[in-house]
Formats: C-alpha cells, sequence, structure tokens
C-alpha cells in the first residue's frame, strides 16, 4: 500500500472510533438539559483525570508547546509552571461548588455567581466574556488540526478543508451527546496521546542527536545558550523580560481553575472526593510536557530556519521518513489533542451561552426540551464563528491561548469572594468584574501603552481588585441568608 | 497550613525573583538545563504537597 493511503486509513480509523466512543455513553444519560450539560452528576475519577488533562493536551500540545520550544526555548517553561500552580484552587473550590449544584440544581459557573450577588446582569457579563475567551480558544484548536493534515498529505489537503473534516466530527457528537460524549472521548484520546508524546519525545532526540543529553549539549555548543536560560527568547529572539515570563505564568495560573469548560466540570463529578482525587493527580498530567518540549528542542540544530514553528513537529516527521503507520499514528494524536479540547470547549460555550446569555431573560418559560435544543443550536453557530476565524488569522497558537487566558482571570476575584468574603457586594462583584475586563481589553489591544511590560491581564486583576474592594466596603451588605449559603460548607 | 506554606514557595521559585537562582543553562542535570530541570522539581514538589493535603484531608473528615 502507499504511504499517504496508509497514513489516511489511520487517520480515518481515528476519527470513526472517536465518533463511537463520543455517541455511545450518551445513550445512558438522560436527555434533559442537567444530562446534556453535567451528565447527570455521574463522572469518576478516571474520566475526570482525563477530562482535567486535555486542558493541556490540546493544539498547544503537540504543535504550540513544540513551537516555542523551538522558537522560544526556556519560555515555553512557563506552560509547565503555570499548571502546578493553577490547578490548586480547584481543589478548594470544586467540592464547595459541587455541593451547591447538588443542593441547588446550578450547572453553570454564573448560575452560581449571579445568584449569590442577585444580578442576572452578572450572569450576562460573565456569559459574554466566556464565549469571547473560548472563541480564540477553540479557533487554536481548528487551526492545529488544519496544520497537522495539511503538513502530513503534503499540501494535498488545504488547511481549510483539514479543519473542516475534523470539526465536523467534533460537532456531531458534542451536538447529539453532551458532556458524556466529551468525557468518554476525552480519556481515549488521552490515553493515546500519552503515548505517542513519550514515544516521539524521547525518540526524536535519539535519532536526530544520540540522547536527550547530547541534544541540549548540542544546542548550547551552537552558541544558542540564551535559549536555554529562563525565561528564553521573545517572538523577535531577543531575551524575554523576567516581568513578561512571571506574569505570563501568574495570569495563567490565576485563570486556569476559572475557564468555565474546567469550572463547570466540578458539578459533573460523581462525588467531592473523586473531584478531589482528580485535582491532586492532574500535575502527573504536566509531566507528559516534559517529551513534548523535548520535541521542540529537538529541532533546535537539527532544522533551523523553520517559518512557521507551530507545525515544527509534523514537519520534523515529514523529513525523518518514518513509517507511515507511525506518522499516521502521530496525526491521529495530533488530532485528539485538538478535538479533545475543541469537544469540551464547544460544548461548554453553547451551554453558557444560552444558560446564563439568554435564559435569564425568559425565566421559567423556556422549557427543558427548548434549552436543549437552543444550546445545540448555540454549539453550532460558535463552532463556525471560530472556523471563520482560523480561516482568516494569522497568529501563534500559544500567543491565541495568551490572550485568552487574560479575560478569563478576571473571574477569578469575584468566584474567591463569593466563597470566603462575607463582606463582598453586588455592586463590589459588577464593578470589579466590569474594570477588570475594560482594563483587559484596553491593553490587550494597545499594548504600546502599558507602563511595564507584563501580560494585560495583569493590569486587569489589579483594577478588578480594587474595585471589588473598595466599592463593597462602601455599599451596605448583601442579605445574610444570601451570603452564608455560600461561604459555609 | 504547611500546605500553603510549600505552594506559597513553590510559587515563588517558579517566578521572579526565585527562579532568577536557577534560571541559568548549567549545570546540566541529567543532561537537562538547570532551568528546565528547576521547573520539573517544582512541579514534583507541588504534587507531593497536593497529594498530601488530599491524604490528611481524607483521614480527618468524612466524605459524602
Amino acid at each position: 500500500m502507499e504511504t499517504g493511503t496508509i497514513i489516511l486509513l489511520v487517520v480515518g480509523l481515528y476519527l470513526l472510533a472517536s465518533l463511537l466512543t463520543g455517541i455511545i455513553p450518551s445513550l445512558r444519560i438522560s436527555k434533559s438539559v442537567s444530562g446534556y450539560v453535567a451528565g447527570d452528576r455521574s463522572m469518576n475519577v478516571f474520566i475526570l483525570y482525563f477530562v482535567f488533562g486535555a486542558s493541556i493536551f490540546s493544539s498547544v500540545a503537540f504543535l504550540g508547546a513544540p513551537g516555542w520550544a523551538y522558537s522560544r526555548g526556556a519560555a515555553a517553561f512557563y506552560l509547565i509552571a503555570y499548571g502546578v500552580i493553577g490547578i490548586v484552587p480547584l481543589y478548594f473550590f470544586g467540592p464547595r461548588t459541587w455541593r451547591l449544584g447538588k443542593k441547588y440544581g446550578y450547572v453553570t459557573q454564573a448560575e452560581l455567581l449571579s445568584d449569590r450577588f442577585s444580578s442576572k446582569f452578572l450572569s450576562v457579563m460573565l456569559a459574554v466574556l466566556s464565549v469571547a475567551a473560548f472563541i480564540p480558544y477553540l479557533t487554536l484548536q481548528m487551526i492545529g488540526a488544519g496544520y497537522v493534515l495539511n503538513v502530513i498529505s503534503e499540501g494535498l489537503i488545504p488547511f481549510w478543508l483539514g479543519a473542516a473534516i475534523t470539526y465536523f466530527v467534533v460537532l456531531v457528537y458534542v451536538y447529539f451527546s453532551g458532556v458524556m460524549g466529551v468525557g468518554w472521548s476525552n480519556a481515549f484520546q488521552g490515553m493515546f496521546m500519552l503515548v505517542m508524546a513519550w514515544f516521539l519525545g524521547i525518540y526524536l532526540p535519539n535519532i536526530l542527536h544520540g540522547g536527550i543529553g547530547e541534544m541540549f549539549q548540542s544546542i548550547a555548543d551552537a552558541g544558542k545558550g540564551d535559549m536555554l536560560t529562563a525565561p528564553g527568547l521573545d517572538a523577535a529572539g531577543e531575551p524575554w523580560s523576567w516581568s513578561a515570563y512571571s506574569s505570563a505564568v501568574l495570569i495563567s495560573a490565576v485563570g486556569f481553575s476559572m475557564w468555565p469548560h474546567l469550572f463547570m466540570r466540578s458539578y459533573a463529578a460523581s462525588s467531592t472526593n473523586s473531584l478531589k482525587l482528580s485535582v491532586v493527580l492532574y500535575p502527573t498530567f504536566l509531566l507528559f510536557l516534559i517529551p513534548i518540549l523535548f520535541i521542540g528542542f529537538s529541532a533546535v540544530t537539527a532544522y533551523p530556519g523553520v517559518e512557521q514553528a507551530d507545525s515544527i513537529l509534523p514537519h520534523v516527521l515529514m523529513q525523518l521518513e518514518l513509517p507511515a503507520i507511525i506518522v499516521g499514528l502521530f496525526c491521529a494524536g495530533a488530532l485528539a489533542a485538538s478535538m479533545s479540547s475543541g469537544d469540551a470547549i464547544l460544548h461548554s460555550a453553547g451551554s453558557i451561552w444560552v444558560r446564563d446569555g439568554i435564559k435569564p431573560f425568559y425565566g421559567k418559560k423556556l422549557g427543558d426540551k427548548t434549552e436543549r435544543l437552543l444550546i445545540q443550536i448555540s454549539v453550532l453557530v460558535i463552532g463556525l464563528t471560530a472556523y471563520l476565524f482560523a480561516v482568516v488569522i494569522d497568529y501563534s497558537i500559544v500567543g491565541l491561548l495568551l490572550a485568552a487566558y487574560g479575560g478569563v482571570a478576571q473571574i477569578f476575584p469575584v468566584v474567591f469572594a463569593m466563597f470566603y468574603w462575607k463582606r463582598a457586594t453586588k455592586a463590589g462583584a459588577l464593578a470589579g468584574l466590569f474594570g477588570g475586563i475594560v482594563v483587559n481589553t484596553f491593553f490587550l489591544l494597545l499594548p504600546e501603552l502599558k507602563p511595564i511590560d507584563m501580560h494585560e491581564g495583569i493590569y486587569g486583576l489589579i483594577v478588578n481588585l480594587i474595585l471589588i474592594t473598595s466599592v463593597s466596603l462602601l455599599t451596605p451588605r448583601d442579605p445574610e441568608e444570601k451570603v452564608s449559603k455560600f461561604t459555609e460548607g | 497550613m504547611i500546605f500553603g506554606i510549600v505552594m506559597g514557595l513553590v510559587t515563588i521559585f517558579l517566578l521572579w525573583p526565585g527562579y532568577l537562582l536557577f534560571s541559568s543553562m548549567e549545570p546540566f542535570i541529567l543532561g537537562v538545563p538547570l532551568s528546565f530541570a528547576w521547573v520539573i522539581l517544582c512541579t514534583l514538589v507541588g504534587f507531593a504537597a497536593l497529594l498530601a493535603l488530599y491524604l490528611s484531608d481524607r483521614s480527618t473528615q468524612k466524605e459524602d
């Protein structure tokens, strides 16, 4: 058989398997909205572990992370650093969220917050913010899928078609089966990727340099020592500033537990214990980024001058003339990475848009059936929007990721206040969140106005914290029974 | 409490200024530059801290 045929066959089989693992679990879950969004609160440690892990193993892992290691060196370590800090808040917020969700029937992040601060406006603001942050995140997943199929087929499958085929499959199973489809396909895709990551991360340094130590030595010998010295290089190839590196780690760590698609999984857990245990095990997933970064470093001296850093891994694989089956498996692995995050984001974006953005205006009039249908329609619309961006945009994958984190991180102060600060008021929460978003967006659009070279989200957070504290203290307390419902337990 | 201190230290040592002390390429540790090995070590310490917290939580309170 021809090489191209084998590769396509492997990829085709993989897509079919994803489709099946995505659809079958939904047959056992109720047709209600709670079933679609929170899986009837039945996810065990095994599934939750991979659902959290999939947040790393997105397009960022197989394309963005090696791309950064290849072009910016030690800067890529930020991806490992923020995860271990960022997961910690979820250990404390998660079980509280789970108990409140079980007792009062919440399934989204905004439902919790808007009940605590008795504000429909807060709910709508969160819905808009979430969807606005989700779209670049989803776009980068699609770009990843497009690159892989394009490079592997040697240009035969154009970028737009590659992204379209992959996301058609994702749309199908997200549309029909909701969160349990996402969970089971994440577990399947996750295991697949772990194996691929370690295999390639050890195989490539060995075949290109004769070992991992030799690989780093060759980078040092080539006079690229700057690359291996933290915090690495910036996009222009100059040493990156400490303020930019530290603020990137910090903003990502703060934002990480606030991603609505991760936060919402707290509701889907089968018990607080399984939720806690999956959070505790999360750093083991981070260790799988180590071989991923080795892949990027292995290409630094072996294949200098590749323009499109994000496609460095497929590029190297094509140069090596590996057996078709390995290339096919890698290709499927990279698609799995893109899809496992893409499906979760799509699913959450649709649910949040309807439950938090539209439903508050209808009250009880919106029936369960209509609501589920509306969510499914939103999934289609959001998927198409992100796809349009993916086709026209030209931006680095990790760059898009960092931009999305700035907005999400602004949710942290209100969530923290909800659980731990009784004195926080409705006005304070609204002012903090709104102020944070405005400042973050301002510096995102006009980065040259920043006084110090820090991530725009940090400026947003500073304003956010000042406003939530001062406005809360200046306004009368919120009713006691409302507050204690959330701060106790 | 101990968990808070350990995670606080991990955070400081992964950012400026703590990371500054371990930011150089040399020495190579098992073939990996110090800057990289340091981040890996911090991740392992963070994992150990979370695990210890989980185990102590489980022995002190009943689960629902």
